[in-house]
Formats: structure tokens, C-alpha cells, sequence
């Protein structure tokens, strides 16, 4: 077949799989919240209200957009397409199976934490240009959050990188064919905070604290244009659970089993995995208060990354007496 | 109700100069008469002597048709003893600002001067409070109710030339009720307009000294409200913001405003009750309470047994689904959702409690003077003795859920501290003011309907802050429940109304009766001329002082701490705005 032809379909599947996603998810998190707090969630439309979400779609594509007069025309249309692109292209990276993978970076992980790092830059530009109060102090705290937790979050994923040996995200998920690198527990602890921070998750849902901010960066916007704002965010949720995912639960190989055996339905565990991974997102979301701008950045730069240098330097050390002991012996 | 020793007051008055007359007046306890321009003087001398009359209960006009009366209601905590100032000032006369000794008087002054058309002397921000500029001065007794006739004849309405003017760019947007030809407040004591430094506040800046590293910042102005998430109706913060940090702050009300004491004005003392129940509409009994047992004292009727404990029972009830939509949002205003959708398990069952027995969920009128409207429906025992049973549960997972969360805990713990000192000075009641250290509860300290055959404990709390306040106001859910169970259990036969006339003529007289509202005392002051209507009905709203007291301490925070600390004092907008 033709090679642009299936860079093309590859590039359309991952496409298709973000759109999907989005609508299940959103779903899903109205479901769960529901549940969480003692309401059934939408019911009305649909089996279990499971069409609700689509109408949603369809009302966000089809509604009148307003600009308010005041934007800078230009930022205000480029911003939500400068937020979307990158969390599409971190779907390039990440690996679904053995072979299911759009394309298979050797330098997978860093190409993931490189596009996101994009997005508060587009956020940064959807709060500037749209001239409202709220917005802009949204925009600068997701800018803070992301300048405070970039860092700490690629140092806490490094031991992983480490004990694979490899930046690829395919061998740092076959390298966990023995045993899941969520053994080392102060990584995964490192990482998900960082990652709830990155992905503007509650309790740290600053940028667009509705208590506080209205709606923080979105204020402005409305239609599809809210629409792509709102599933690049679910989108990122989704990226930091398969993130976590590959990196330390394996990926999409299940214990004691042959690679040969999963090997057929390894996409379906993998995303099951990642399906686990956003429920726990979603409990925390229903349950836990927001904390406030000062306390999310010290916990960053007071405790988030001297820790995680702290941790590899450990890590490091570890295995260096661990391969020592393994040569002498 | 202890009276203060009259010749020790006399003594301390003419000892500082200060020419008075003291009567006691029935239904009200002693009223001293002083002339306008030392009204301050009396109350500092108040303040300042043994008496210790450092709370400012309330401060309201009265238009006696001479001239405005303004009456100080003041209170001792110390010597647990009440006394009214009163000074007749001319139509057009000055009021001199009491801020400085009372901080509680901010609000209340504004709100005076501009609904009796007089000018304000010495005050920090001598703007208007409720109205638009030009609106009438409509507590003087000149300006008269529209009938509903003219209320819906559209080619009468009301035209404010003024704002025509500022429509046309002709009057600066905001005129000072200060007199033009006013003395520039250089009196001992009082500073200038505009320069408002409360030296009771610890609201320290934190700011940055302008110009480090060579970066010239601008503060932003950012209007919070009327239309914000989380401001609880229609209050509006003016907060000057420095980064995320607030420097400045002034909280606008007057979004709701409908003129209630007006209005009361024109009505027969049995509907009045709808009004108040638009006022503070999440404990409507107790402002229709208050109403009640003012008009009781008047009349000089006792309300049956089985009444005062219906009253006693209902409106422990409300407390609690008063203090329940409080504890929601104050999750909400940190960011749980959880906790709100919690919360309301048990308001569901509170309302349909309250629409059992009094036929409305929240704007009841059920307790008139006399009594009750109804009596107990044998459908609520059941229904009461299930909530109590599930409450006891609830009220533990709503604590775990938000209390014992750290994240909470480290938002509101150290967050908005009152001390003793301030708390009295600004007039804070209730929750607030037992948060603070004060144990002071109206329905320990001035029994009222049955509160003088119930076992209930005052929760207190010495920190003052945030959590603290949070922590009051669970409590208290915990004793309302208690309460509620004595009442229900010790419920005794009889009738549920005295017998009143139907139409109520109260002798002439003047009466202040308090209840203690889930958001702290509320009184109504009644002055009857013998009518069917009262002559002046003032209600005084606990949480006006609340919003006073939390707007000076919000500089120093962020705008997150804004939002939970305007929560953590609970102001319903409906009874600040009346």
C-alpha cells in the first residue's frame, strides 16, 4: 500500500479514537458523578441516557457562535485549535499493542511530554484574547501550573526510563513483561500528582475554577469552539491515564499471560486499563475540594521536585548496587 | 431582660457633658434622649465608662414627624445589659459617624442617611448602600406608598432625573451624600472621607514594593458578581487585585432591594410575615417569629404552650435546612461538589416536613402574633421522627466529607480570623460570633417561646477562623436535631393560638424583640400608633453586619480566600438587602 496512504488512515484512527473518546468519557463522567453523588445522571435520552452526549455534540456543533466585540479576533480562533492539535498529536505516540501504534518514536515519551507542554501556550492565547478578567487570570495560572510541574513530571517518569532503558513507550511497556514498574511507588506517587497538576485535574482544576473564575479561560467561548476547549481537556485526562498506564501498569500485557495470548485483544486491555485509570480520576473529582494557587505551587517547588530528583538519584543508586552485586556474584 | 442602674448612667453622661433625659420605656427597657450633636459623645461615653455598652445591636431612624429620630441600640456583653440612644436630628441635618468607635455602624449609617435624606459626617465611604442615586428619601413619612393602581399605570411611572442626567453625562456616577457646604470632618477622631484605615483590622499587604526588578505592575479592578458562581444571590465584591491578590475590596449590595420596612408600613401586622419570609428566605420562621413576639409584647398576649413549642420545633427545623444550604456551598466555594449534592438528602426531607405542617416549602407565614397558623399535622410526627433518625447519620458523612478533608483544612484553618474584640466591634451574631469565643445565644441568654424548658448546649469555638465557623455551624445542626426531638416528644396538648383579635390594633408603644436566627440575631422594632399598621418597622439584619465585618478582611488574601471567606459568613443577600 501506499506509505502516505497509511500514515493518512493512521493519522484519521487516532482522530477518530480522541472524538470517541471524548463523547464516552464525558458520559462516563457524568455517570460516575452521578453515582458519586447520589443522582442517577442523565436518564432521559437514550438507554441509561447514553444518547445524551451525542445530542450534546450535535447541539455544540450546530448552535450560533458569538465572537464578543471586545476579542483579538485572530488568538481568539487560533487558540482553541492550539490547544486541540497537540493533545491529538500525543495520541501518535502512544502504544496500543504490540503493533498498534501510529507511529512508534523512539523517543515516545519525551514527543508526549514535548506536545502537551504546547497547550498551556494555547491557553495562554484563548485567555489573553478574549479580553475578559477571568480568562486571563485562568491563562496565567495554567501557565504557572505547567512552568511548576513539567519539570517534576518527566523527572518522577525518568527511574521508568531507567529501568527499561529506553525512551521508546513500546519497550518501556515490554520491559514490564515480568513485573510492572509501579513497584516503584514513589515514581507512580510522583507521577500522578504531577499528572493531575499537568492535566488540570481536580484538586487542581485552577485554571478554570468555577467558584473563583467563572469558567476561567472558556468564559468566552461558546459552540464547537467550547467543544474543542472541553474534549482537549478530556483528551488530556485520557493521555495522562494511558501515560500512566504504560508506564507503570504494563501497558497492554496482563501478568502471568504469554504476550502471544493477549496479543489479539491487548488494544481492548490496554484501553480497560486506561478506562480504570479515569474512573480514579473521576472519584477524585467528585469528591476532593480545590486547593488554592500558592498551595499548588509550593507543593511544586517545595516539595514535588526536590523529591523527584531525590527519587532518582535513589533509583539510580538502587540499580547500580543491584547489577553490582548481580556482576560479583 | 437586666436593666441598666439609670442614675450610674446619668452620672456617666453629665460627667462628660453630655445633656440627657432617660425615660423607661415599656416593651423596650431605657431610652436616653440626647440632641443630635452629641449623640456621639453619649455613645462613646457609653462605650468608654464601667457600662462597657461596646456592641452596637442596631442602628435605624425613625421619622417621628418633627424629626428623624436615629436610635443607638447598644448592648453589654460584660454586664449583659441593653440600652437605646436616641437623637432627634433635623430633616436636613448631619449625622456625625460612629465607625470609629462602632466599625458596626458602617453599613447601617449609609443605609440611614440615605433612606432619611441626611448627610453623613466623618464616614470612609459616605456612597449610597441600596438605592440609585435620586432615588427618594422613602422612610421619611412624606413619601407615599403607590397604590397597585399606579404601580401598573405605566405613564406614572417613576423618572429619576438623575439618571436621565448621568445618562447625558452631566453628574459624576457617584455623589457622596456628604453636604456640599458640610465641615471637611476634621472633628476629633473622625478622618476625612476616603481615607479609610480601620485600625482594628489585621489586614496586612502583602504586596510587593512597586518597581522590584524594574517591572511596573497595575492593579486590576475585578467586578465579582452580581452574576459570579459562587457569590450567594446577587452580592457584588469590587475587589482590587494585585496578581491573584487582593488589595483592596468593597463589597456592593442593594441587587434585591424592595423597601420591606416600607412596605410594612402599609400592612396589617398578620401580613407583614410574607415580607420577612422574602428576606431572609432560607429561616423564614424566624424572621416571622421575631415579628411576633415583638407584636406579643406590644399587645401584651401570651402565646399558648403547644404554640411555643411548634414555634420551637419548626424552627429548629429550619435551622437546620438553613445551616445545611449554608454547609453545601461552603464546599462549593472551595471546589467540592461532593458535599453540596450530600447536603441535600436532608433538605429535601426538612422541606417536605416544613410544607406538612405550615403548606409552604420555604415562604411560610405560619407564625403570627398569638400563636401559629396551624396546628400540628400528624402526618410531620412521623415524618420529623424518620429525618431525625437519618440526620443523625447524615450529619456524620457531611462532617467526614468536608470537615476531615486536608485539603479543606488547609484553605479555611487560619482563613478570615475575627478576634473577640473584632467580632463585638463589627456586630457579629450567631455562628460568627460564637465562632469567635463570645457565648452569647439569644435562646439561652433571652429565652423566648419554649426555649426555657429545652437541654441544648452552645457549641463555642476560640479560633475564629474559617473552619472554626464551619465547625460552629455543624454543631449546632447537632443540638437544633436535639432539640427538635424534646419537642417532639414533650409536645403537649392544647390550643395553638391564643385568642386574638383579627384585626390588631397594638397600643401605642415601641417594642424590640430578637430571635436567634441561624444567621444570628435578628430583631424587629416595632412603633405602633395604635393603628392597624405599624408606624415604623425596623428589621434588623444579622447578616448585613456579617458582610460588613468579612468585606475588611478580605485585602491580604487571594481571590480564592475571597470566595470561601464571604461563604464562611453566610449572608443571604435577600435579608441584607431586604
Amino acid at each position: 500500500m501506499n506509505t502516505w496512504l497509511i500514515v493518512v488512515l493512521r493519522f484519521l484512527a487516532a482522530l477518530t479514537l480522541m472524538l470517541v473518546n471524548g463523547v464516552v468519557m464525558i458520559y462516563m463522567l457524568r455517570k460516575v458523578l452521578g453515582r458519586l453523588h447520589l443522582r442517577l445522571g442523565p436518564m432521559d435520552n437514550g438507554p441509561w441516557g447514553m444518547l445524551q452526549t451525542v445530542y450534546d455534540v450535535i447541539k455544540l456543533l450546530t448552535k450560533e457562535d458569538p465572537t464578543p466585540s471586545a476579542v483579538d479576533r485572530g488568538l481568539f480562533f487560533l487558540a482553541p485549535a492550539v490547544v486541540f492539535v497537540p493533545s491529538l498529536m500525543a495520541y501518535i505516540a502512544l502504544p496500543f499493542s504490540r503493533t498498534w501504534v501510529v507511529a512508534d518514536l523512539p523517543l515516545g515519551l519525551l514527543f508526549v511530554f514535548a506536545v502537551m507542554s504546547l497547550i498551556p501556550l494555547g491557553i495562554l492565547m484563548a485567555g489573553w484574547a478574549s479580553n475578559n478578567k477571568w480568562s486571563l487570570i485562568g491563562a496565567m495560572r495554567a501557565v504557572g501550573a505547567q512552568v511548576t510541574y513539567e519539570v517534576p513530571m518527566l523527572i518522577a517518569a525518568l527511574p521508568v526510563v531507567m529501568m527499561a532503558g529506553s525512551l521508546n513507550l513500546g519497550d518501556i511497556v515490554r520491559a514490564q513483561h515480568n513485573v510492572w514498574f509501579v513497584v516503584n511507588v514513589p515514581a507512580f506517587v510522583l507521577f500522578c500528582i504531577a499528572g493531575l497538576i499537568e492535566s488540570g485535574q481536580t484538586p487542581f482544576d485552577l485554571a478554570e475554577a468555577e467558584s473563583e473564575l467563572v469558567a476561567g479561560f472558556a468564559t468566552e467561548y461558546s459552540a464547537m469552539k467550547f467543544g474543542l476547549l472541553f474534549l482537549s481537556e478530556f483528551s488530556n485526562t485520557f493521555i495522562f491515564s494511558a501515560l500512566t498506564v504504560t508506564l507503570f501498569f504494563g501497558g497492554w500485557q496482563v501478568p502471568f499471560v504469554p504476550a502471544d495470548v493477549v496479543q489479539p485483544i491487548a488494544p481492548v486491555v490496554f484501553m480497560l486499563k486506561t478506562y480504570i485509570g479515569i474512573f480514579f480520576l473521576m472519584a477524585i473529582r467528585g469528591t476532593l475540594p480545590r486547593v488554592r494557587v500558592d498551595q499548588m505551587l509550593e507543593l511544586g517547588w517545595k516539595f514535588l521536585l526536590p523529591t523527584s530528583i531525590a527519587w532518582l538519584l535513589i533509583t539510580g543508586l538502587i540499580m547500580k548496587i543491584g547489577s553490582t552485586l548481580a556482576v560479583s556474584r | 431582660m437586666p436593666q441598666p442602674d439609670l442614675t450610674v448612667v446619668r452620672s456617666a453622661l453629665e460627667r462628660a457633658g453630655v445633656a440627657v433625659s432617660i425615660e423607661e420605656v415599656a416593651c423596650l427597657g431605657v431610652v436616653c434622649r440626647v440632641s443630635a450633636d452629641s449623640a456621639r459623645a453619649a455613645v462613646a461615653t457609653l462605650r468608654d465608662s464601667d457600662l462597657a455598652f461596646d456592641f452596637l445591636i442596631d442602628l435605624f431612624g425613625i421619622d417621628t414627624g418633627e424629626a428623624i429620630d436615629v436610635v443607638y441600640h447598644l448592648r453589654s456583653f460584660s454586664r449583659d445589659e441593653e440600652i437605646v440612644v436616641k437623637a432627634a436630628h433635623d430633616y436636613d441635618g448631619v449625622l456625625a459617624s460612629i465607625w470609629d468607635l462602632l466599625p458596626a455602624a458602617l453599613m447601617p449609617e449609609r443605609e440611614l442617611c440615605e433612606l432619611f435624606g441626611l448627610s453623613l459626617l466623618g464616614h470612609p465611604n459616605p456612597k449610597r448602600l441600596l438605592t440609585t442615586d435620586g432615588c427618594a428619601p422613602y422612610l421619611r413619612k412624606f413619601v407615599e406608598i403607590r397604590s397597585d393602581e399606579e404601580v401598573r399605570d405605566r405613564s406614572t411611572q417613576h423618572v429619576n432625573p438623575k439618571r436621565l442626567a448621568r445618562a447625558a453625562g452631566s453628574i459624576a456616577a457617584e455623589e457622596p451624600m456628604v453636604a456640599p457646604d458640610a465641615p471637611s470632618a476634621t472633628q476629633d477622631g473622625i478622618v476625612a472621607p476616603g481615607t479609610f484605615q480601620p485600625t482594628l483590622l489585621p489586614a496586612g499587604l502583602r504586596r510587593a514594593p512597586a518597581g522590584v526588578d524594574q517591572v511596573t505592575t497595575e492593579h486590576l479592578v475585578l467586578s465579582m458578581g452580581p452574576q459570579h458562581p459562587s457569590t450567594h444571590g446577587v452580592l457584588r465584591l469590587n475587589l482590587e487585585i494585585d496578581g491573584e491578590e487582593v488589595v483592596g475590596a468593597e463589597a456592593i449590595i442593594g441587587y434585591l432591594h424592595r423597601g420591606i420596612e416600607k412596605l410594612a408600613e402599609s400592612r396589617r401586622y398578620h401580613t407583614i410575615g410574607t415580607l420577612l419570609d422574602r428576606g431572609d428566605y432560607l429561616a423564614g420562621i424566624h424572621s416571622e417569629l421575631a415579628l411576633a413576639l415583638a407584636t406579643e409584647k406590644l399587645l401584651e398576649v401570651e402565646s399558648p404552650r403547644r404554640a411555643n413549642y411548634l414555634r420551637v420545633m419548626l424552627g429548629e427545623l429550619n435551622r437546620i435546612a438553613s445551616h445545611i444550604t449554608w454547609y453545601g456551598p461552603a464546599g462549593l466555594d472551595a471546589g467540592a461538589m461532593g458535599p453540596f449534592l450530600y447536603t441535600f438528602r436532608d433538605r429535601e426531607l426538612l422541606l417536605d416536613i416544613l410544607e406538612d405542617v405550615t403548606g409552604a416549602r420555604m415562604m411560610f407565614n405560619y407564625v403570627r402574633p398569638g400563636g401559629v397558623l396551624r396546628d400540628f399535622t400528624t402526618t410531620a410526627e412521623a415524618k420529623i421522627r424518620h429525618f431525625l433518625d437519618v440526620f443523625a447519620v447524615h450529619i456524620e458523612e457531611n462532617d467526614e466529607i468536608l470537615m476531615g478533608n486536608e485539603i479543606f483544612q488547609a484553605r479555611t484553618q487560619g482563613l478570615g480570623v475575627f478576634s473577640r474584640e473584632a467580632a463585638l466591634g463589627f456586630g457579629l451574631t450567631g455562628a460568627n460570633l460564637r465562632a469567635s469565643g463570645v457565648s452569647w445565644d439569644i435562646r439561652r441568654d433571652r429565652p423566648y417561646a419554649a426555649y426555657n424548658e429545652m437541654d441544648f448546649d452552645i457549641p463555642l469555638s476560640e479560633v475564629g477562623d474559617v473552619y472554626a465557623r464551619t465547625a460552629v455551624r455543624l454543631d449546632e445542626m447537632r443540638q437544633a436535631a436535639r432539640i427538635v426531638r424534646q419537642c417532639i416528644d414533650g409536645l403537649p396538648e392544647g390550643e395553638f393560638t391564643a385568642k386574638v383579635p383579627k384585626v390588631l390594633r397594638p397600643p401605642v408603644g415601641e417594642a424590640y424583640a430578637a430571635v436567634e436566627s441561624p444567621r444570628g440575631e435578628l430583631g424587629v422594632h416595632i412603633v405602633s400608633d395604635g393603628s392597624d399598621t405599624p408606624y415604623r418597622m425596623r428589621y434588623r439584619p444579622p447578616a448585613l453586619y456579617a458582610l460588613q465585618a468579612g468585606e475588611t478582611l478580605l485585602p491580604g488574601g487571594l481571590i480564592a480566600d475571597a470566595v470561601v471567606l464571604m461563604g464562611s459568613m453566610d449572608v443571604v443577600l435577600g435579608e441584607i438587602d431586604r
